[in-house]
């Protein structure tokens, strides 16, 4: 079962995410159980798939907000990077970013069903 | 009033509507300490919360990208929507360039994302809460329920704080909906509301606009204070159309007296009494019309008038004339009765007769006094003249007249034909089923009865069908159309004549006026062209 300690291994602040939930560790660690259920990590993969920049834009922006409540920092600076390139539809390959995301996401997963 | 709310356990319902599973599980946890959260996955699923929530919401959380339906168009929705626009919408976004946007479209405020610490949110939400019953409240005690415009001190409350920064021409206004309070009666306050509501909707639309406020003044009437306009006339018919078409079964007019260009210099409450003065004065084919230097002069004289009364009463200023009244049968009108009438000779502007002062004094409650005075005196002349010659009077102002009459025929030891009380329609208005009980009392006492001022403001039919009345007194008004067209007053007579009661007409002052009287089937007369007013000794 996941832990803060291992959340702030992987680079969150805890601090802060905590504080938003009142210090209320099962709470916190509740919001983030639900994060592999998280639609908009395939939504987005699915539109850039399908070089649709607006509905990449959506999902981007989704997610970027979840990550951020959650202070998922390594993860939400990386969702606010594409989110910034997906505002501008800028036209480019996003496959690495989407992979260090998705990779990120994977090993939070892995955490929490271990 | 929160810290109120809380302490007895009532929670405010708060609606989060956010497409995010784990925002919605976050707002709700750091929310439900102190509110009653109901969550909403898309804009649709809010909406149809909202319109099915029997216990209005106190304030909705929004979250703007959602697919389905976005933030902004449940925004749009809950704005235009009357049962939901007042429900205070805080916006939840982590774009700058939509906070002013949503601000725009009547967001309260918003909260950016993420979110900040969670006593950051409950604060905010707290205080849009407080402040959304605050203004609410303050609605609630300075606004008219039925049109949502001011109540009158609000009103002037608010004309006095604006006053020092007004530049431009401003007028004031008093708008009435003629025939509203005979609607109310017939069919009940909830139409009258709904005249009223539509009324209050065209003078904001046609005559506010976002540079004036108006008021509810009365029943029927609206005050209004906005800016200097040319074309008010042409603005009161379209307006008048416009809420003839949306009550067609109804005959309502709306009319209104304008005082232009009002000054700093008079009292705000002043204005509207000189409004008020230029609608009672309105002629009957006009729309709208200003307070003019002739009405300043007449409400002036009106002033000095009723300061002088009381000296007038007390220093027998007052003299008693008689109006001798004639039967219109054959070629020669035989005088049948006389009606007893003050005549006041005034020390400055000479001898002032009964329609110079006497709508004035009853219309500011002074005549009481000298009413009773006067149905002695008539009283007293009967009893000197043996009963010969009825005598007519008025009982307009006077308690319990039947009572009085009664007294006053014992006192002189008279029978009930020497006096003929004449009861006035307004009173009717005022209280319809107490006119109509004093009406039958005095009549069952044996006298006979006569209505002044009759189709002056109209009697409902079913009024009319009931009452005892022997003899109606047209209105001055219906007399002054005698030449138009429409000729109100032989309908007048022709509906007296179907009630079975005669008509008398009142300060007929030519051949060819008494002669179409005759045509019109009236059966009772008074006027110069008869005779003129007289003292008890010349009759």
């Amino acid at each position: 079962m996941i832990t803060i300690e291992m959340l702030r291994n992987f680079g969150a602040d805890t601090e802060e995410g905590l504080a938003r939930c009142y210090n209320n560790e099962a709470l916190y660690l509740k919001l983030i159980g639900m994060l592999p259920n998280e639609k908009n990590f395939d939504n987005l993969s699915a539109a850039l798939a399908a070089d649709d920049l607006d509905a990449a834009f959506e999902a981007a922006h989704a997610l970027k907000g979840v990550l951020g409540n959650l202070s998922l920092t390594p993860m939400y600076e990386k969702s606010s990077q594409i989110t910034e390139l997906l505002r501008e539809r800028t036209r480019m390959d996003y496959t690495p970013m989407l992979k260090e995301l998705l990779d990120m996401k994977e090993r939070l997963t892995a955490m929490i069903n271990d | 009033m929160n810290s109120f709310i809380q302490s007895n356990n009532y929670k405010h319902k708060v609606l989060v509507v956010d497409d995010e599973a784990i925002n919605r599980e976050l707002l709700q946890a750091i929310l439900s300490m102190n509110y009653d959260v109901t969550c909403a996955s898309n804009g649709s699923e809010a909406m149809d919360i909202l319109y099915r929530s029997k216990e209005p919401f106190s304030l909705i959380l929004l979250d703007l990208l959602m697919p389905q339906m976005s933030g902004f168009q449940v925004l749009e929705a809950c704005k235009s929507d009357e049962k939901l626009k007042s429900i205070p919408i805080i916006v939840m976004t982590s774009e700058k360039s939509a906070e002013v946007r949503t601000i725009h479209k009547g967001a309260s405020d918003f909260i950016p994302k993420p979110y900040r610490m969670p006593e950051v949110i409950l604060a905010r939400c707290e205080r849009i809460i407080e402040l959304d019953e605050e203004k609410k409240f303050t609605s609630s005690i300075e606004c008219d329920s039925a049109t949502g415009l001011y109540i009158k001190e609000a009103f002037y409350a608010y004309i006095e704080r604006m006053l020092p920064s007004i530049r431009l021409a401003m007028d004031a206004a008093m708008i009435r909906i003629d025939g509203i309070t005979h609607i109310g009666r017939m069919y009940g306050k909830h139409e009258t509301d709904k005249i009223l509501r539509k009324a209050a909707e065209l003078i904001r639309r046609d005559l506010l606009g976002n540079k004036g406020i108006a008021c509810r003044m009365s029943t029927d009437t609206i005050g209004a204070y906005c800016r200097h306009k040319l074309n008010c006339e042409e603005l009161a018919q379209q307006a008048q159309k416009e809420l003839a078409d949306a009550f067609p079964k109804y005959d309502i007019r709306l009319r209104a007296g304008i005082c232009e260009r009002v000054t700093k210099e008079t009292p705000v409450k002043k204005w509207f009494e000189y409004a008020q003065s230029a609608l009672d004065n309105l002629p009957e084919d006009r729309f709208t019309a200003p307070y003019t230097e002739e009405l300043m002069e007449r409400d002036r004289r009106d002033a000095q008038l009723i300061a002088d009364w009381k000296e007038a009463v007390d220093s027998d200023q007052l003299i008693l004339r008689y109006l001798p009244l004639y039967r219109l049968q054959g070629n020669s009108p035989v005088m049948c009765g006389a009606q007893a009438v003050w005549y006041w000779q005034h020390p400055t502007l000479g001898l002032l007769k009964p329609d110079d002062f006497m709508p004035l004094m009853l219309k500011n409650g002074l005549f009481t006094r000298t009413e009773r005075k006067l149905l002695r005196s008539a009283a007293s002349q009967a009893c000197k003249w043996n009963q010969k010659l009825p005598i007519w009077v008025h009982v307009t102002s006077t308690e319990r007249p039947h009572e009085v009459l009664s007294s006053l025929i014992r006192e002189y030891s008279l029978t009930t034909d020497a006096l003929v009380p004449i009861f006035h329609e307004s009173a009717f208005l005022e209280d319809t089923a107490g006119s109509v009980r004093v009406i039958q009392q005095t009549k069952d006492l044996g006298f006979t009865v006569a209505m002044g001022g009759f189709g002056k403001r109209g009697l409902p039919f079913t009024t009319l069908a009931s009452l005892p009345i022997d003899v109606y007194m047209p209105a001055a008004s219906l007399f002054a159309q005698i030449n138009t067209k429409q000729n109100p007053l032989s309908l007048a007579i022709a509906l007296a004549n179907n009630l079975n009661a005669e008509t008398a007409v009142c300060n007929v002052t030519s051949k060819q006026e008494l002669d179409a009287l005759y045509d019109m089937g009236c059966t009772i007369a008074q006027g110069d062209v008869l005779s003129p007013a007289v003292t008890a000794d010349e009759l």
